[in-house]
């Protein structure tokens, strides 16, 4: 039997090329893989060599016993319990979500799929701080809205309390499940249903199918986007300080901010904290691609007429429109919601005729003279589009060196785009003044250093798209490109890109979105000229005009949704036609 | 069609590079053409030396010592026009600084470069601006804690401005000055605390009325170390003074942020809070959102914001003319107390409360000395906290 | 064993292109132990059929039974679901599952189900399948690690370890090369006939279509053409089509003259068969390449002899393919490769059309 069965591919041998010729493709491939891994190394490794500088600089240093010190603060094994309970919480959270929500979208034939999509946007787009003063409206323990609700009408035994460690994860988790339901949504894109059609065929269950085919080949896209939300919630500071302090639930995050605000300045402790977190993240990604490694060969789009056909959800369509239903409420309707009702009221008031007599336009009408709007405006959209389209094609690049090619230290590569994500803004910010202003770079002061700053905090995520789309294109498609005569970079265009598309398009609008609510690094780094979006935003809500700013977050998300929806239009053009 | 639609894209992101590139020279609202950078950074002789070299600005306020006010400004204002823009690093919001610009572009005709950010960002940038030799910097304006860091690190030129002896005595150090005060006292709100239950001392906040209905602003270590001074000064020991606080967290939720406070204030969710910020109240009472903070019978403690010129100011000369301006009760100081802030000016200070606030003394902190301790006044405060009722 | 009545199925139009009708009032049926071949061009509706019948794709009309059991129908409003209709169906790209082994790749439908079956029988099961499709050395190798032919076995043996009632192929060859297609169309066949299941198999390849099946179903533009056994489809093609699409042939127009002889542009033909022919009416005649004989100018003469010239000649390995022009018309004949050297491009020869292989055509497009 085995005598049949002699190739290993379905290629023709090709023609044997002239040495010259291959000896200078091989030296500009390799100088191709050295110029990306420089690049990415320079954008990557600053902050990181400035940390580990200043730590070792300040201070007590680095050494062991100001480490044992930097963790002997008063309640640090209570911080570290908070902090770990916290994310991981909200990782299982908004991965799980995300995760379904993105499978029933892609996979099945769902009905209000519109809904979903707008679910998945929206919440990107409001700025952390309102975000989360709309969910303390809503669910504080005496006031919240829903909670008065819940009790007026005799389900009180309901109610949440928001501060909690349960209303954190609940609220930061529900925050960040778009993230995992547009990665999710580019993984779920990129697979071939005659797999789960043959195992339909095989007798089994709908449900056995999403369990035993379906997840295992998505996992690696999981675990990526599930480790990617836990760096993220350890990183994360406004939630825990809005609702995590009031409940008594410290995070390490608030230690980062104090020692690099507090008097004096320590530099050090600052290093061996995020230094903390570079170090969870590169272990986590290690863990993860450990993990995974069987699934580099999980490559399931391939040029045998591929054509996507939804699973009928039967009976299941109308309970899981509901949950669409209720999903779209929770993330979209309630905080948005709240904040048109706070934009129409000089401060908050509780729900009731006198509110309603004090609804007026005022603070949109004030918006137009609000100091700099135009100009922070025009700012944050040129970063944000720029960013956002310089990094997905980059890391186009990248992820189809890490997965695809077989060249050496793709892994080292792979491993390097994610640092950023246990960079603190602020010490991002910090690094970037440090070097800038010392290199012969003149960007010191203009929007390009602000580029570098998004360039870098969003690269990660980027990464995650691009190789969640890329991953799972068969190699066969590339080899019948070349066959045809076509360049690696005539493949890489006309083929790859366009397949990668529905991915790519998400990873664009994610960075653009969320690019515009970059904080603290871009405050330390703007000057007059070159103010963002975000630090009006930051100004307005220091200067206590919560209601102007609610406002101005309306706007926004109806701004941004306008524009992601063009992109998605624009893009629908470019990728698979359905 | 997907060549058309890369080459647009590609076009898109080339026009909005240079839009950017074009961008972070171009000022809408001032018609400066010149960048803070004028100085390059390469051409200073020594960055560490820079920090300590303060002979311009002392050479220009050696020039104008014992000088009128109106003399002094006589003196630098052709010197700074001729100089340029003048740079303004600040923690005052947008609103406040961009009138504030307009007011001195009324006045002198010179244009402010303003850069707004929280007073610990400011702090950072100057200082990494000090230490790479980087001259960016004219006037800074922060929070008093923070400008004694700068103080400590040498980056500051003395304080020469005439207007200091308006000054109230709390806002007078050697190198910098107040411009305005932040006062924290407790705040109510009206339609939960009634008239006759408001707090009569500061222990009384401790008083089990308040159980549940109070909200305590984690961040004031300032106020806490301040008060907690005074109450040892009254005879207390310290573990007696913190004891009151912790009573007082024990009645209490904490709470992050000042806004938030205030707004969860309004909204009913707190009823009151001991360490709430009085011209955040002013504002809120305009609009009749139900805040009170009136008749204080506690301690108040002033927060100060102070101005500090850098010794390695670009326009020297415009430096000391925006200090003056900062402490002058005719130009800033009348402004503060138009948008209901606390200013320095002693005179303008009793002015800015109405028949209510006239007369109100804060404490006066040793800000220097509290800083040194403040690791000491952090675990102190975080034993606070943590006695929380939750 | 199947039965297919009326099967309709229209994909809607959309703003950039109008509606599709990929099957058109389709009526089949498969016979138990039957082997059955639905051929033709891409377009023609014949995986869209397939999947009909799999379940996995919903017709608009028409009524589809395996067995007995009717599986869909529009009037009673009748779809069983695919996992329920026990068919074993092999994809086009296999499917098979890259994160499992090929063992729990073929135990996978065993496993999961309304069947249950003990640890022990599941493994003999498993082991036994695998050794009827020569897989029984590997169990363990994971899928990713397996050739193109021990993907295609496995998925055939994954398609076998259920035992159904039917076994739907979907081009389970087209992506293997030459070689490796011939030798699995021998295996296949005989697969099949050893465990005698009811096969529906798709394909666009004649040569498949023809060597494997016991029938053959011919479908153009969503419609039956013509159905019948390898030898009738191939001899006797019904309409041009079917002629045309089925292995090479020359069509030749011409008009009845009576008496078996229809007057073509190249002269009269004699043909074999005059069934439906009607003088003076116009028609068309078939005659396969390799049928055509090409001897010496000089030979004697037979009947449907005519001169003509070798435009071209190429050697294909086990043929020579001629390129005749016969007058102004051009002729395609094919002679066994070795023996065929002996005509050169430019010669002068005679071609003669045997009469029982001219076939004429039925007016069934």
């Amino acid at each position: 039997m085995t005598s049949l069965d002699t190739q290993t591919t379905t290629s023709v041998p090709l023609a044997p090329e002239p040495k010259g010729r291959k000896f200078v493709l091989n030296a500009l491939r390799y100088a191709g893989f050295t110029v990306v891994l420089a690049l990415v190394g320079y954008l990557v490794l600053v902050p990181l060599v400035f940390l580990i500088f200043r730590g070792l600089t300040s201070g007590d240093g680095l050494a062991l016993s100001n480490v044992v010190e930097a963790y002997s603060v008063r309640g640090t094994g209570e911080m570290i319990f908070n902090s770990f309970a916290f994310s991981i919480g909200v990782a299982l959270l908004a991965t799980i979500i995300g995760t379904a929500l993105a499978f029933i979208t892609v996979r099945t034939n769902a009905p209000f799929k519109g809904v979903l999509y707008a679910s998945s946007l929206v919440p990107l787009i409001i700025p952390g701080i309102l975000y989360t003063i709309s969910w303390i409206f809503l669910l504080s323990n005496r006031v919240g809205v829903i909670n008065v609700a819940l009790r007026d009408i005799g389900l009180g035994f309901l109610d949440v309390n928001v501060f909690s460690l349960p209303g954190m994860i609940l609220v930061e988790g529900l925050h960040l499940s778009p993230i995992v339901f547009l990665l999710m949504f580019a993984a779920f894109k990129a697979t071939d249903p005659a797999l789960e059609e043959s195992a339909l065929m095989s007798g089994a269950s709908v449900a056995q199918v999403i369990r035993r085919v379906t997840l295992p080949l998505v996992r690696p896209a999981i675990m990526a986007s599930g480790l990617i939300m836990l760096i993220r919630a350890l990183e994360s500071f406004e939630t825990p300080a809005l609702l995590g302090i009031p409940a008594g639930r410290w995070v390490f995050t608030s230690q980062i901010f104090r020692s690099l605000s507090g008097y004096p300045l320590r530099y050090d402790n600052a290093a061996i904290y995020s230094l903390t977190l570079v170090l969870i993240a590169v272990a986590g990604l290690a863990v993860v691609s450990r993990v995974n490694r069987r699934s580099e060969a999980f490559q399931t789009i391939t040029g045998k007429g591929y054509r996507p056909r939804p699973l009928d959800l039967g009976k299941w369509r109308y309970p899981v429109a509901l949950v669409f239903v209720l999903y779209f409420l929770l993330v979209v309707v309630a905080p948005v919601g709240m904040l048109i009702y706070l934009s129409l009221l000089p401060f908050y008031m509780a729900p009731g005729l006198d509110a309603v007599a004090a609804f007026s336009f005022e603070n949109y009408l004030s918006l137009p003279g609000i100091p700099t709007v135009g100009r922070s405006l025009r700012n944050s959209l040129i970063l944000s589009v720029s960013s956002a389209t310089f990094l997905m094609f980059f890391m186009a690049i990248v992820s189809w060196i890490t997965v695809k090619s077989k060249m050496r230290g793709r892994r080292l590569l792979d491993s390097i785009t994610t640092y950023p994500l246990a960079y603190p803004g602020l010490v991002l910010g910090a690094s970037l003044i440090f070097v800038y202003l010392r290199s012969p770079i003149p960007i010191y002061g203009t929007l390009w250093i602000l580029l570098i700053v998004y360039v870098t905090k969003y690269m990660p995520y980027a990464q995650r798209y691009a190789s969640n789309s890329i991953g799972q294109i068969g190699s066969d498609l590339e080899e019948s490109a070349h066959m045809s005569g076509a360049s690696w970079l005539s493949t890489f265009r006309r083929i790859v890109l366009p397949l990668m598309a529905p991915g790519m398009i998400a990873g664009w609008v994610y960075v653009m979105v969320v690019s515009v609510r970059e904080l603290s690094a871009s405050i330390l780094l703007y000057r007059q000229g070159t103010e963002v979006f975000s630090v009006l935003i930051w100004e307005l809500w220091e200067a206590g005009q919560t209601s102007e700013l609610a406002a101005v977050g309306v706007v926004l998300v109806l701004g941004l949704t306008v524009m992601a929806g063009i992109a998605y239009k624009l893009g629908a053009n470019i990728g698979i036609k359905e | 069609m997907m060549k058309r639609k890369i080459r647009a894209l590609a076009g898109i992101l080339l026009l909005a590079l240079i839009l950017a590139a074009c961008g972070s020279g171009d000022t809408a609202d001032t018609t400066a053409a010149s960048e803070p950078s004028d100085a390059n950074p390469t051409t200073t002789a020594a960055p560490v030396e820079a920090m300590d070299d303060c002979s311009e600005v002392q050479a220009m306020i050696d020039a104008t010592a014992g000088m009128s006010a109106e003399d002094r400004t006589a003196y630098l204002l052709p010197l700074a026009d001729e100089a340029g823009p003048i740079s303004l690093y600040t923690e005052l919001n947008g609103r406040d600084t961009t009138a504030l610009a307009d007011i001195f572009d009324d006045t002198y005709g010179i244009d402010l470069q303003v850069y707004r950010a929280g007073s610990e960002d400011v702090r950072l940038r100057v200082l990494e601006e000090a230490s790479a030799g980087f001259r960016g910097l004219d006037l800074v304006e922060i929070e008093a804690l923070d400008m004694t860091i700068l103080d400590q690190e040498g980056v500051l030129a003395p304080a020469s401005s005439p207007h200091r002896a308006g000054l109230i005595e709390a806002g007078i150090f050697d190198n910098f000055s107040a411009d305005r005060v932040t006062y924290i006292v407790p705040v109510w709100n009206e339609s939960i605390i009634a008239e006759g239950d408001i707090p009569q001392s500061f222990e009384d906040l401790a008083d089990e009325r308040f159980a549940g209905l109070m909200a305590l602003e984690d961040s004031d270590i300032y106020w806490f170390a301040v008060i907690v001074n005074d109450l040892i000064a009254q005879g207390m020991t310290e573990d007696e003074a913190v004891g009151v606080f912790q009573a007082i967290a024990a009645n209490s939720s904490i709470t992050s942020g000042h806004t938030t406070t205030l707004e969860l204030l309004i909204a009913g969710e707190y009823g009151i809070t001991p360490n709430g910020y009085s011209h955040r109240v002013e504002q809120f009472k305009l609009e009749d959102a139900g805040l009170e903070w009136l008749p204080v019978n506690a301690p108040v403690v002033a927060e100060i914001t102070a101005v500090g010129v850098a010794c390695n100011a670009v326009n020297p000369a415009g430096a000391l003319l925006l200090e003056d301006f900062f402490l002058d009760p005719a130009t800033t100081q009348a402004f503060f107390v138009e948008v209901n802030r606390t200013p320095s000016n002693s005179d303008l200070q009793a002015v800015a409360f109405g028949p209510g606030g006239a007369g109100i003394e804060p404490l006066k902190g040793d800000v220097a000395a509290i800083v040194a301790d403040f690791e000491k006044w952090t675990d102190l405060w975080d034993s606070v906290i943590r006695s929380s009722g939750g | 064993m199947l039965t297919v009545t009326g099967l309709t199925k229209v994909f809607k139009g959309t703003k950039r292109s109008a509606a599709v009708t990929a099957i058109g009032e389709l009526d089949l049926e498969v016979n138990q132990g039957e082997f059955l071949t639905l051929l033709g061009p891409s377009g023609c509706g014949k995986t869209t059929t397939l999947r009909c019948v799999a379940g996995l794709e919903r017709a608009d009309k028409g009524e589809i039974s395996i067995g007995g059991r009717v599986m869909f129908s529009d009037s009673s409003r009748t779809n069983v679901p695919p996992n329920q209709r026990n068919i074993g169906m092999v994809f086009q790209s296999y499917a098979i599952w890259p994160h499992m082994n090929v063992f729990e790749n073929v135990a996978f439908p065993l496993r999961v189900g309304k069947k249950s079956m003990s640890k022990p029988d599941l493994q003999e099961r498993v082991h036994r399948v695998l050794d009827i499709v020569g897989l029984g050395e590997i169990p363990a190798r994971y899928a990713t690690n397996l050739s193109g032919g021990q993907q295609q076995r496995l998925a055939f043996a994954r398609a076998l370890v259920i035992e159904p009632d039917l076994l739907l192929l979907d081009e389970p060859l087209s992506n293997l090369d030459a070689k490796l297609r011939e030798s699995l169309r021998f295996e296949l066949k005989r697969l099949q006939r050893e465990q005698g299941i009811t096969t529906l198999y798709v394909t666009h390849d004649q040569t498949e279509a023809l060597s494997l099946s016991n029938r053959i179903a011919v479908l153009s533009a969503g419609k039956l053409m013509q159905i019948g056994k390898p030898f009738d489809i191939y001899l006797k093609p019904e309409g041009k089509f079917v002629a045309d699409f089925v292995g090479n042939t020359n069509f030749l127009e011409g008009n009845y003259l009576g008496h078996a002889i229809v007057d073509t542009a190249i002269g009269k033909l004699q043909v074999s068969s005059t069934e439906g022919l009607r003088e003076g009416q116009p028609c068309t005649i078939s005659v396969r390449p390799e049928h055509i004989e090409l001897v010496e100018a000089t030979a004697p003469d037979q009947p449907n002899t005519f001169h003509g010239e070798i435009e071209t000649r190429l050697f294909i390995g086990e043929a020579m393919d001629y390129q005749v022009i016969i007058g102004d018309t051009r002729i395609r004949t094919k002679g066994a490769g070795a023996i065929g050297d002996r005509f050169s491009s430019g010669q002068a020869i005679k071609v003669v059309f045997p009469v029982e292989r001219c076939v004429t055509l039925s007016f069934k497009q």
